[in-house]
């Protein structure tokens, strides 16, 4: 009789975590057909070969910025981008912990960017860059860093806690993507063929105190401390954008920090001649983030500079390789093809234009 | 009887009734309002305060406040001479920069995108002034002789703040070579 | 530690799992330790307080006693010797000591807790005095409310009142009596309990009891489904309307009104049951502090099945010794004299009736609002009460008293009076809520209800349903209740069915519950007392 009772306790126990984890992968958010830059961080578990020459961390300015089809074709150079959307530094640095969990790539980029931010912006993309990553003490440390007041770390453990409340904002979208997935990015790229010339930028202000948050040094110290404790090196890099301005006070800063730290410092704003960049059709958004012609511009001159400072070897005689990297090609391919088609049809890309779809609101 | 003391029951009622209550801060009461208090929401450029800043930007007898609904804004300023958007990463709302002539107007909306608010508001040239009269080009005499000396100083920038608004004046050899109106985010 | 926290139910986790684990001899002193961290993290200066209030009334309690055994001692030693005027003027002498022992108790934490609570209200109303004869006004003090202070001063202040009436004696073990005191899942809305009463099971050695444990923990699931799937839901639409009343007048105060009845009662209750819930986990039996009082016929019903132990509280402490006390004896012959048999009667039972009202009303918040609304709910009993004669005619001429429809109709007639008085409570402002109620009359915008201006309170559809759905749960198991305890009933059905109630419970709590990013981490209402 106690044996049953017991028996019975176990099952309900049972039932009640299964149902919990199939409720919690029922609401959390999918990022499938909008906002579709909340996929990128979990994508990379998918990976089978996780076994990177270099890894990219940062924000849209490396997922919007390089293509690792293109370093892979021009130079043999296996990468991928660890970005994720308005990604800050601590989410950087956790990340990379993360990573080196699954490999040792010889090279990590990443984007100075978000030195700009000293404090939590919110609690959106705080959601978007860590619920992604599989449990961990580093995720538990990664979400302490980075929680807004309003957020609780238990939150992070269970996110169903967080995103019951979407019970009445449940779509479609939700049940068909509850267990599948769809790839979004390609190695971390996100990929954009529209075009939008860039014009008019505000003119930048004059800011009072120029100097980095000492909390944004403190993690690019951790930073480096890391890479170099894992024998990797460590390139910081400034995007080609042209927006939002890039001071000469922070473009000083990292030099002086590249030199004392004996960092390659690429601030690929002093380069756009040589990259070939060209504002009028190497932009979707009008010269914040490049396109895909822009994107495999930049990773051309890149790589170009990765092989050459580092000695990185030419991986596409590996038929291994070879045979993963077509395939990733042809997805990627496939995804310029769909996307061309879908400027022809609609005028502008689905996933990237919320606002159109009104349908949803 | 009865009715007497009914009426004089009633009358202390409604004496106190006139009395109001008193402070709320110290016990809260069986009732909803208590710390609670705001709407749910978590709007994260939370303006400051909602009352009227005495710190607003006048153009042709159109008056510019921070946080005010753009829309009317921008359709009495007509087409603007340039126009910029940048949206925050994963279309969490946009920033729009408006350019007109001397001025620069930026918006902000929320996630949604349904409605743009005036986030700020800057001078470009001498052509515009504020309402009390200052332009790029004037002394730091004349500014605090107009604004008073209730400002803070932080480098070369003289702010001031009013309920939502912050006015700032940045200066450069003793002149002024920018005014900005800022919206208190918190 | 609002019970609806992260941090709260870690806590009950622990407590609960060191509470079965240790030796049973030391459970009662880590309920102690339990209750000192938990009130620690409401601020620390509050434990001084809390610590103030438990050393007074031990010593205190220990002086009666001591008194007591010394009177009798006396007695006894000096049976033959003494006579009887001796005796008689002795056991006074006594008497007005153990008295003033008493009173120097209740004085001095009653004083703490009336200086905390009322020192603004007072000042507030002198300074409205003063600029009519404009004159400075008085600054206001900044003093923060201890946690439950309200609460466990009355539970304390009964148990030294019961010791002084010889009762039962004072408590020897200062801890023991601190844990009384202290008990944490009452510390913040109570129910007020008796020391006779509460100390049968709080310091006893507990084994694990499966069933006891089992209903304690559905009762509590059913307080957290009360308060955050209905309770802390239809606050948002309250919260809208009573902050808005230029806007929202007419109708809605009627709607704002029925919304915040179940609202309070949902809140209220949904925390009760936690605390008794929880108590019932840890073996310890806590007294009821509801008896389903929306079913009630009447006001005088009603506040027998409202918060239960404040009722009787005010009754055992305030309104029989009031009523039978010297002074008021004395008034009552005087005023039999003077406006004959009648009226003179009434005299004391207004006047006792008066009293305790007004400190209801004031125990519940230091302002005019509340005094108004204690007034009130004393002078509707008493009208109903010169009224009984009347209803006597009207039932026997009419023969309906035992039909449904006129049940049905005293239950609604009394639930809509009580919410009536409870707008006081919704818009703090005394003229307020009479403006208000005014409009109900008189503002005749019903149809506005249909405009979709319900949805603009903050609440959507879904909301709405999920609403519907949990009254009437509730109002189903309020009915079932009354034939007999619902766990029990459902402790008898089978295995499946029980352990599906219990899962769906559990999830609605989790999917429906309004927290989060998102939702305002509402304080339970009683919370600060």
């Amino acid at each position: 009789m106690k044996k049953k009772k017991i028996i019975s306790f176990v099952v309900l126990i049972l039932v009640i975590v299964i149902l919990a984890f199939l409720l919690q992968k029922l609401l959390m958010p999918k990022y499938m057909t909008q906002i579709v830059e909340g996929a990128l961080i979990a994508e990379y578990y998918d990976e089978k070969n996780k076994d990177h020459d270099v890894i990219f961390i940062g924000d849209c300015e490396v997922y919007e910025n390089f293509s690792p089809i293109t370093l892979w074709e021009e130079y043999g150079i296996t990468s991928y981008i660890r970005g994720s959307a308005q990604q800050l530094i601590w989410h950087s640095y956790y990340l990379l912990e993360d990573t080196l969990k699954y490999e040792k790539p010889d090279i990590v980029v990443f984007s100075v960017l978000s030195m700009m931010y000293d404090t939590p912006q919110r609690e959106a993309y705080n959601r978007m860059s860590i619920d992604g990553i599989p449990l961990s003490m580093t995720k538990i440390n990664l979400a302490k860093a980075s929680m807004l007041p309003e957020e609780d770390l238990i939150t992070y453990i269970f996110p169903l806690l967080r995103y019951h409340s979407r019970w009445n904002e449940l779509t479609k979208e939700d049940f068909e993507y509850w267990f599948k997935k769809d790839q979004i990015a390609h190695n971390g790229y996100l990929m954009r063929v529209d075009v939008k010339p860039a014009g008019y930028f505000p003119k930048p202000k004059k800011l009072s105190d120029y100097r980095f948050g000492d909390v944004c040094y403190e993690y690019l110290d951790k930073m480096v401390k890391l890479c170099k404790d894992n024998d990797i090196e460590l390139v910081l890099l400034k995007a080609p954008s042209l927006y939002p301005h890039w001071y000469e006070e922070w473009d000083a800063q990292i030099i002086d920090y590249a030199e004392k730290n004996d960092l390659l410092y690429i601030n690929m704003l002093n380069h756009l001649d040589e990259i070939g960049l060209d504002f009028n059709t190497d932009t979707y958004d009008a010269g914040l983030h490049l396109n895909l012609s822009g994107a495999e511009k930049s990773s051309v001159f890149l790589g170009d500079i990765l092989k050459t400072e580092y000695n990185l070897v030419d991986k596409r005689q590996d038929e291994n390789l070879k045979a993963l990297w077509d395939e990733k090609a042809d997805a990627y391919y496939k995804m310029k093809e769909e996307q061309y088609k879908e400027l022809e049809e609609y005028g502008y890309l689905l996933k990237f234009n919320m606002k159109r779809s009104e349908g949803n609101n | 009887m009865k009715i007497k003391i009914f009426t004089l029951i009633m009358i202390v009622i409604f004496l106190l009734a006139g009395c109001g209550s008193g402070p709320e801060n110290v016990s809260p009461s069986p009732s909803p309002t208590t710390s609670a208090g705001e709407n749910p929401g978590n709007n994260e450029t939370e303006p400051a305060a909602e009352e009227k800043s005495k710190y607003y930007f006048e153009h042709n007898g159109l008056a510019i406040y921070m946080n005010a609904d753009a829309k009317p804004v921008l359709d009495a300023l007509g087409e603007p001479m340039e126009y910029f958007e940048s949206p925050s990463c994963a279309f969490q709302g946009m920033d729009r920069t408006y350019l007109y002539n001397g001025f620069e107007l930026t918006t902000y909306s929320d996630e949604d995108d349904k409605n743009e608010y005036i986030l700020e508001v800057r001078l470009m040239n001498d052509g515009v002034e504020t309402k009390e009269g200052i332009t790029i080009g004037n002394k730091l005499e004349e500014v605090i002789s107009k604004y008073g000396d209730n400002y803070t100083k932080e480098g070369e920038k003289y702010i001031y703040a009013d309920s939502n608004t912050t006015l700032t004046f940045e200066f450069e050899n003793d002149e002024v070579t920018d005014v900005t109106y800022n919206l208190i985010l918190n | 530690m609002l019970f609806t926290s992260y941090g709260f139910i870690f806590f009950l986790c622990v407590v609960i799992g060191l509470y079965y684990i240790i030796p049973k001899q030391f459970q009662w002193k880590l309920l102690l330790v339990s209750s000192f961290v938990f009130y620690y993290f409401s601020g620390w200066s509050n434990l001084i307080y809390i610590s103030v209030t438990i050393v007074s009334t031990y010593f205190v309690g220990l002086k009666l006693d001591s008194l007591d055994r010394q009177q009798n001692l006396y007695l006894k030693e000096n049976k033959e010797v003494l006579s009887r005027e001796d005796k008689k003027a002795y056991k006074e002498k006594i008497k007005a000591r153990r008295w003033r022992w008493l009173l120097l108790c209740l004085f001095f934490n009653l004083g703490i807790l009336a200086v905390i609570k009322y020192t603004n209200f007072v000042i507030a109303n002198i300074n409205s005095i003063f600029t009519l004869f404009k004159l400075n006004e008085l600054s206001f003090v900044n003093l923060l409310l201890p946690m439950g202070i309200s609460f466990y001063t009355f539970q304390t202040m009964g148990y030294i009142i019961d010791v002084y009436r010889g009762k039962y004696g004072a408590e020897k073990n200062i801890g023991k009596l601190a844990l009384f005191v202290s008990f944490f899942p009452q510390l913040i809305q109570g129910p007020i309990s008796r020391y006779d009463d509460l100390s049968l099971s709080l310091y006893k050695e507990h084994n694990f009891d499966p069933k006891g444990f089992s209903f304690g923990f559905q009762r509590v699931l059913w307080g957290y489904f009360k308060k955050l799937v209905i309770a802390d839901r239809i606050v948002i639409a309250v919260l809208e309307i009573t902050k808005n009343p230029e806007t929202y007048d007419g109708i809605f105060v009627l709607v704002g009104m029925v919304f915040y009845a179940i609202q309070l009662y949902a809140d209220f209750t949904g925390g009760i049951d936690i605390t008794i819930g929880i108590a019932q986990m840890l073996g310890i039996k806590v007294k009821e502090n509801f008896n389903r009082p929306y079913f009630s016929k009447s006001i005088v019903e009603y506040w027998r099945r409202w918060h239960i132990t404040m009722g009787t509280w005010f009754k055992d402490y305030i309104f029989y010794p009031l009523s039978v006390c010297k002074p008021m004896l004395n008034i009552s012959k005087s005023s039999r004299k003077r406006f004959g048999e009648q009226i003179g009667k009434r005299v004391p039972v207004y006047l006792s009736t008066i009293t305790v009202w007004f400190t209801t009303g004031i125990w519940h918040g230091s302002s005019w609002n509340f005094i108004v609304w204690g007034l009130l709910n004393g002078f509707v009993i008493l009208v109903s009460q010169e009224f009984e004669p009347l209803y006597a005619k009207f039932h026997q001429k009419f023969n309906v008293r035992n039909t449904f429809g006129f049940r049905l109709f005293q239950v609604i007639r009394t639930f809509l009076l009580m919410s009536s008085l409870r707008i006081l409570d919704c818009y703090r402002d005394v003229g307020i809520s009479f403006r208000m109620f005014g409009s109900m009359f008189t503002k005749l915008n019903i149809n506005e209800l249909f405009t979709g201006s319900l949805l603009k309170l903050g609440l959507d559809i879904s909301d709405y349903v999920v609403l519907l759905i949990g009254v009437i749960i509730l109002i189903s198991l309020s009915l079932v209740q009354r034939s007999g305890s619902v766990r029990e009933k459902i402790s008898g059905k089978p295995v499946i069915i029980r352990y599906t109630v219990f899962v769906l419970l559990f999830f609605s709590i989790i999917i429906f519950g309004a927290y989060g990013i998102g939702f305002d981490s509402n304080q339970f209402i009683y919370n600060q007392f």
